[in-house]
């Protein structure tokens, strides 16, 4: 006992809770255990609910999103009842027949056309911003082939003098300035 | 058979026996569902919605002084004085029961005397502010301004979360003025303002000292709101408001709670070993 | 590496400086038997052809003591100057000996005057006398200014890249060349001087040039002539020169002296005072101007205009115009004045005092303070407000208006004496009258700007309490806060009341912005027109046009007749006119910029800047 106790200390990992210890030693007294099974591939499990990393795993809150107050919830109540709301609102308001609605009372009210027009004026936004972010990105946000911002870049450490570092190895920290370079190479 | 004596083994760097689609028995063992689902039981639905209630009613109360002082041109002494002398009741309830609060006590009285102070001499001032704008606009203006107040409130829930009641209290006052510029005497202005910040500032303070210590006299105070709100709604205004009061107050009180419940069912909450790892700090969490 | 990189940059250099420069002369016209010899002024390896002698035999050159037999059997020129010597031959050589370092020049293929290992270049060359002269830059005309540029990150980024090197070897050498062009002239003259016996062979020395020449002279000789009958009265003159100079500095120091306790210097605020200065500036600097110009001019003759002399001519000569046309204008000015006094008195007092200062201004006061245009103000606010400006106005008009009325006649003769001095006093006391006369108009957009700034920044803070926050100063961000009742109290009843009466300091505060705005157009237009006056540079454009040489930009190069001619580039006209450019520049950072602009919606003050001008133009 004291013998398969030890070896299956040696098997675990470094835990400190003492009820892994504890699970360990009850598993330990029927079969043999296996806590990685690379490291020992003789001692199989067949019932994979017994394996002590499910057990681990199922027992841990690591993994556990944070607890719930009750004041989102009920904000989030709130805000399903009033979406639901103004949603039965706005169905009501297109699809009931005028005459209805002067029997409840209700004679100042928007025109239906706008139901149809906000609905519609929404979709085609949204398709169009497919269209407008394709032009944002090519035409506003594309530098030109030739800009400076292209070949270097406003975080550079630049070293003024050519002479120090231009016919050596390159150096990791400073950069040349590129109107130098262009000096040395084609003028 | 394609099964070997070899276990299946989540790993994939080793060339193992099974096939790439193969789901092991242990698949999905580590998930555990609806962990973290709080159970919620009527009472504690119905006693939080109450809060709703609550801050309803004493909203309700404030524009039934008003309207009372604007159409029906009551006399404002009864409903002051009866308002001043709950506010200094409780204040000394609030005192005697807290040994620890002298301070606390002297700072409210000192405040309460600059407040009312400042009404007192700005009233005149407030009387003239919006001479020129029409009611129509001030109506507006007002209710939005209560919309905002709904939205912001703190209706401090649970207990031990920090008691924000700046910015409702804020609009509210706003709203307050606004209202209070339609009047054309000064003494109603100074009791209108006097009494909307004795609801709406000092009640909602000794309101979470009740629910902390003495719950029953809290749903006391909510009852008894309720029905001064209801009482003079009726005898104030025509029959559908008062139908349209009711409704409200029955939807917030019995028919939330139960679709809440019923909502939970859908509830549907998956935890696993991929999640992100909560890390534990400073030993407690 | 770098070692051969720079000795192969020196290298070029040399190969460059082999590179003649020759008048216009056409020598196709020549038969082989007349030979010819190139006499140079070599100055910085750069070589000028300065003379051409022919001839048949060289033994008559030796004769008739042009040249000298040296005593390795070589020929040189028979004068002192050491700079000029001989470089080359066209035909024979003269001398069999000691001609191996001259240059041998020929007519190539295409019939043009041609050397090896020299390159040919043409130009005219220029007269001093007539103040010509090659710049290979722009000669500066005026001191030079560094306007602040803004920078943002690409800007830096461009600037430390893109950096060229000043000044290359090639550059340096580019300037002597052209420096050497200018000395062509003065060396052949020493040269004929010194050996008259040689020919003048510059075909272009015409007898209108040298008409032009004598014509030239004559008011130097008057003035010359003058100067000698003047001489005994010399000293006294020198005398009160130097005390009228004293006089002035101590004047300019007391218009530029800084008040104690901020207050304003004289010449800030007063336009008057900016004219005054600026005369007494010019005429204090003057006769330095002139000493140092003069001297230059008279020893032409073996020295050359340096360039810096150059423009301190152009700008005393400029000054000296300017202020004769102002005094001329100013004289018209005053006449006018002086005939048509009755009627300007009347007009003044008609439209402009009575109608448009006062009771219009009243007028539009009295509509401020009942629903102008359907805006609803607050009754009370507006009302206290509009009476108090309107109080002020009348007591404008009681202590100053009526005061001036049976004077304005004075005030004409004075307007009328001042533009005597120039027509630029005229406008400056006329301005300073003006704004004197507006003066409250003035300050009723400044107090008004300060009412509603005070309020917006009470609002601003109000708000930030409303939503429960506040400005941590130390940290330049904006924190939430625990506020207690009370202060939540206050802090509400007052940015409502604020709020609700901000409308009404809007619409005060709008139309003071406007009235103070007109005004400020006014004298901006005066302030221009004075400006125009004093610093157009009238003396540059006339001479661009009467002879582009005398303002050389730089040179050009262009091919005539086969050759590489040089030729003088006059000055831009946008460089003339540089200190406008910078002025207007800095008129529009001051008036019309998006920071001036959102100041004025918030509420900050626009000042009249004078002196940020004026310094620009000086």
């Amino acid at each position: 006992m004291a013998r398969s106790r030890r070896s299956s200390l040696r098997l675990q990992p470094s835990l400190s809770t003492s009820s892994l210890i504890e699970m360990s030693q009850r598993e330990c007294l029927t079969k043999p255990l296996i806590e990685y099974e690379d490291i020992l591939p003789n001692m199989m499990m067949n019932e994979s609910s017994l394996k002590l990393t499910d057990l681990l795993a199922r027992e841990s809150d690591v993994t556990v999103s944070n607890q719930i107050s009750s004041l989102i919830e009920y904000r989030g109540f709130a805000w399903h009842l009033l979406v639901t709301a103004i949603h039965t609102l706005w169905l009501l308001w297109t699809f009931l027949p005028e005459n209805w609605l002067h029997y409840i009372g209700v004679h100042y009210y928007p025109s239906r056309w706008w139901s149809l027009a906000v609905s519609n004026y929404i979709l085609i936004l949204f398709l169009y911003s497919y269209i407008a972010l394709q032009f944002w990105n090519v035409e506003v946000e594309a530098i030109p082939r030739d800009d400076l911002r292209a070949i270097c870049d406003g975080d550079q450490v630049v070293e003024k003098d050519i002479v120090k570092y231009g016919w050596k190895d390159t150096n990791g920290v400073f950069d040349l300035r590129i109107s130098d370079v262009n000096e040395v190479l084609y003028d | 058979m394609e099964k070997s004596t070899q276990p299946w083994r989540k790993l994939l760097y080793t060339p193992q026996p099974y096939p790439d689609n193969y789901t092991d028995v242990s698949f999905l063992s580590q998930l555990k569902r609806n962990s973290t689902v709080k159970r919620y039981t009527f009472r504690k639905l119905i006693s939080d919605f109450s809060l709703v209630s609550l801050h309803l009613n004493t909203l309700a109360l404030t524009h039934i002084f008003f309207l009372g002082l604007y159409s029906y041109d009551t006399r404002i002494d009864v409903p002051l004085t009866v308002s001043t002398t709950i506010s200094v009741v409780l204040l000394l309830f609030y005192n005697s029961s807290d040994n620890s609060s002298r301070v606390v006590i002297q700072d409210a009285l000192k405040s309460s005397l600059v407040i009312s102070f400042t009404i007192f001499t700005l009233s005149p001032v407030l009387k003239s502010l919006s001479e020129s704008t029409s009611s129509d606009s001030i109506w507006s203006l007002s209710f939005g301004l209560v919309v905002a107040n709904l939205i912001t409130t703190d209706y401090h829930f649970n207990l031990k979360d920090k008691f924000n009641p700046i910015v409702s209290t804020n609009v509210l006052i706003a709203e307050a003025t606004v209202l209070a510029s339609r009047f054309n005497s000064d003494a109603k202005v100074f009791a209108f303002m006097l009494f909307c910040i004795q609801i709406h500032g000092i009640f909602p303070i000794f309101d979470t000292w009740l629910r902390e210590f003495h719950v029953p006299i809290h749903h006391l105070m909510t009852l008894a709101t309720g029905s001064i709100a209801t009482f003079c709604i009726y005898k104030m205004m025509e029959f559908p408001w008062l139908l349209i009061w009711c409704i409200l107050h029955s939807t917030i009180l019995v028919f939330c709670p139960i679709y809440f419940i019923l909502l939970q069912k859908y509830k549907n909450e998956l935890q696993g070993p991929w999640d992100i790892a909560k890390p534990i700090l400073n030993g407690t969490d | 590496m770098e070692g051969s990189y720079k000795r192969e940059r020196a290298k070029a250099c040399r190969t460059k400086a082999n590179r003649l420069t020759l008048p216009f002369a056409d020598w196709r016209t020549n038969t082989s038997s007349i030979h010819r010899i190139l006499c140079v002024y070599v100055n910085h390896s750069s070589v000028v052809v300065v003379n051409v002698i022919t001839y048949n035999k060289v033994v008559e050159l030796v004769d008739t003591r042009v040249l000298r037999l040296e005593a390795n059997g070589s020929v040189s020129l028979n004068c002192r100057e050491t700079d000029v010597s001989i470089v080359g031959y066209f035909g024979d050589a003269p001398a069999k000996n000691g001609s191996q370092h001259w240059k041998e020049f020929f007519l190539d293929d295409k019939g043009l005057i041609a050397c090896r290992d020299s390159m040919i270049v043409s130009f005219e060359p220029p007269l001093p006398r007539s103040m010509q002269l090659y710049t290979a830059s722009p000669i500066e005309l005026y001191l030079s200014q560094s306007l602040n540029e803004k920078t943002s990150p690409y800007v830096d980024m461009v600037r430390t890249h893109g950096h060229k090197r000043a000044f290359t070897p090639q550059d340096l050498h580019f300037t002597q060349s052209v420096e050497t062009l200018n000395r062509c002239w003065i060396k052949r003259t020493l040269l004929l001087t010194q050996i008259p016996q040689m020919q003048q062979t510059w075909l272009d020395d015409s007898i209108c040039r040298q008409l032009r020449q004598k014509i030239s002279q004559i008011p130097y000789m008057i003035f010359r002539i003058m100067a000698k009958m003047l001489k005994p009265l010399s000293i006294t003159y020198l005398y009160t020169l130097i005390a009228a100079r004293h006089i002035s500095l101590w004047l300019i120091y007391i218009m530029n002296m800084k008040m104690p306790s901020n207050l304003p210097r004289l010449i800030d605020i007063s336009a008057t005072a900016q004219q005054i200065d600026l005369r007494l500036q010019q005429f204090s600097y003057l006769p330095i101007q002139y000493l140092h110009t003069s001297r230059q001019m008279e020893s032409h003759k073996t020295k050359l205009l340096p360039k810096d002399q150059f423009a301190e001519y152009i700008r005393l000569y400029n000054t000296l115009w300017l202020v004769i046309n102002d005094v001329t204008l100013g004289y018209v000015v005053s006449s006018f004045l002086n005939e048509n006094k009755n009627q300007i008195v009347n007009v003044f007092d008609k439209y402009v005092v009575s109608k448009v200062l006062y009771s219009d201004l009243n007028s539009i006061l009295m509509w401020l303070m009942d629903a102008p245009g359907g805006i609803k103000l607050n009754n009370e606010l507006s009302a206290f407000l509009s009476d108090f400006f309107r109080w002020i106005i009348e007591f404008w008009k009681m202590a100053l208006i009526d005061r001036l009325r049976p004077n304005y006649s004075t005030v004409i003769r004075i307007i009328s004496v001042s533009s005597l001095f120039g027509a630029t006093f005229g406008i400056a006391v006329f301005s300073d009258m003006l704004s004197i006369l507006t003066f409250h108009i003035y300050y009723f957009y400044l107090a008004s700007a300060k009412i509603y700034h005070g309020q917006l920044s009470a609002i601003r803070s109000l708000f930030r309490l409303f939503c429960g926050q506040k400005k941590n100063v130390l940290r330049h961000r904006v924190d939430s806060n625990d506020y207690t009742l009370d202060q939540q109290l206050l802090g509400t009843l007052i940015f409502t009341v604020l709020s609700f009466l901000l409308p009404t300091v809007l619409i005060f505060y709008l139309t003071f912005t406007i009235t103070a705005v007109v005004i400020l157009l006014i004298t901006g237009l005066l302030e221009m027109t004075m400006s125009l006056l004093n610093h157009f540079p009238l003396f540059i454009l006339l001479s661009r046009v009467k002879d582009y040489k005398r303002v050389p930009g730089g040179v050009a190069c262009s091919s005539l007749n086969g050759y590489i001619h040089l030729r003088i580039k006059p000055i831009a006209l946008t460089d003339m006119f540089a200190p406008f450019r910078n002025v207007l520049q800095k008129l529009q950072e001051s008036y019309l910029s998006a920071p001036v602009i959102t100041g004025l919606l918030v509420g900050r003050p626009v000042y009249v800047q004078r002196n940020k001008f004026y310094k620009l133009l000086k």
